[in-house]
């Protein structure tokens, strides 16, 4: 009798289990199974190619230790230019993927650099820091550069390439080291 | 690295390798699954988060998200950009504000260009389909705030937290921005949108909007 009672025990025991398992696995994929279709149906990071390719105007603005960079020591090299700010939350989203861009191309003739418009530094010194971003970042107190760019909304990105021509525009955040859109960039190197 | 920790032979003294009916499932790893699943079953058992207040609204290539923010929500994040309190009443007092998302539906490169200008946009009283006005744009509140003496940086940021007059958007393109109308708190009303996509004019009314309180 004592067998029978710890066979069933142990039987029930095994249910148990299993079913808690199942259950967990199941719960399980059903979060993570929407994700991955989610990721796979992301929309492409797009760029609009600019009619015209109008020259990138020229600036000369201070980065957070009021170091002046101008446009003009930058001859030659592709740019990425994102004019952002600290309150705008697309801005901010697009972040991190801009680190991880400019760690992916700051070796290959690319320069990233990040505009702010408006002059708070203690925020943008704040924000930087948190997300450790090491691409230049400058100050564009009054938005008269941003406005000379034609940004009329932020965030709104440039690709300059090699001949100081903006090429290609984004308006709105992209996930930015998504090898397509860097593809696209990278490609500007030869000069066509 | 928990597996390893888990499948020590120390640890293995202390419990057998297997469960009856699991002889390849020990317990270590029962109660690792268990660990693993547990946060998900309690996130699944969370009951959802309050309804966000954003209002979502897809057509003919235009998609758009507003969201009533309350006037201390707005007084702080100017307050916090350079804004005098008093200035930062005055906005209150005079605009109820939206916080917007707006861009292009498309995600398709060479999808048609869609376009938005404020001007073109009405707002109307609760019920009502025509008698709106135009909400007020950056260049509507510029002469305000140099009559009240704003600081440049507050200028700066007012004028660049507001929606843009007017936007054109490839596809994957939009922008974030603030919306004003000109109503007190909590006042009910419609907005009347225009936009164009590839050239083509469309419009449609988004009924029972709530500024905040």
């Amino acid at each position: 009798m004592r067998q029978v009672i710890g066979t069933f025990k142990l039987r029930m025991k095994s249910i148990c289990i299993k079913a808690a398992v199942s259950l967990g696995l199941a719960v399980l994929l059903q979060s993570v199974l929407p994700q991955a279709a989610a990721a796979q149906n992301a929309a492409p990071q797009l760029l609009q190619k600019l009619t015209g390719t109008p020259p990138a105007p020229a600036f000369a603005l201070p980065d957070l230790d009021d170091a002046i960079t101008k446009l003009s020591d930058l001859k030659g090299k592709i740019l990425i230019v994102n004019f952002w700010a600290t309150w705008c939350p697309p801005c901010r989203k697009e972040m991190p993927s801009m680190q991880r861009a400019w760690e992916k191309i700051k070796d290959k003739g690319v320069v990233l650099i990040g505009i702010h418009v408006g002059g708070n530094t203690d925020k943008i010194w704040d924000f930087t820091s948190q997300h450790n971003l090491t691409f230049p970042i400058l100050i564009d107190k009054r938005g008269a550069v941003s406005k000379k760019w034609k940004t009329i909304g932020l965030p709104t990105t440039y690709v300059v390439d090699g001949r100081g021509r903006k090429i290609y525009r984004a308006i709105g955040g992209r996930e930015w080291d998504d090898d397509q859109l860097l593809a696209q960039v990278l490609a500007l190197r030869t000069g066509k | 690295m928990r597996r390893a920790s888990f499948e020590g032979s120390k640890k293995d003294q202390f419990m057998p390798t297997s469960l009856p009916g699991f002889p390849l499932l020990p317990r270590a790893r029962i109660f690792l699954a268990a660990l693993m699943v547990a946060p998900t079953l309690i996130a699944a058992q969370t009951p959802p988060p309050a309804q966000s207040p954003a209002r979502k609204f897809e057509q003919d290539g235009l998609k758009i998200e507003l969201a009533a923010l309350p006037p201390d929500t707005t007084r702080a994040f100017f307050m916090g950009r350079g804004f005098a309190r008093k200035d930062a009443d005055h906005l209150v007092a005079k605009a109820c504000v939206f916080r917007s998302a707006i861009g292009s539906a498309f995600s398709k490169a060479g999808s048609p260009a869609v376009s938005i200008d404020l001007k073109q946009w009405q707002v109307l009283s609760a019920g009502h389909d025509k008698g709106g006005a135009a909400p007020p744009r950056r260049e509507d509140w510029s002469p305000v705030w140099q009559a009240r003496g704003l600081s440049e940086d507050a200028k700066v940021a007012f004028y660049w937290a507001l929606f843009p007059t007017r936007q054109t958007f490839a596809a994957g393109d939009y922008n974030w921005g603030m919306l004003t109308f000109g109503l007190p708190a909590g006042t009910k009303f419609s907005l009347k949108l225009v936009w164009r996509t590839g050239g083509t004019k469309h419009e449609t009314m988004l009924k029972d909007l709530t500024c905040g309180k």
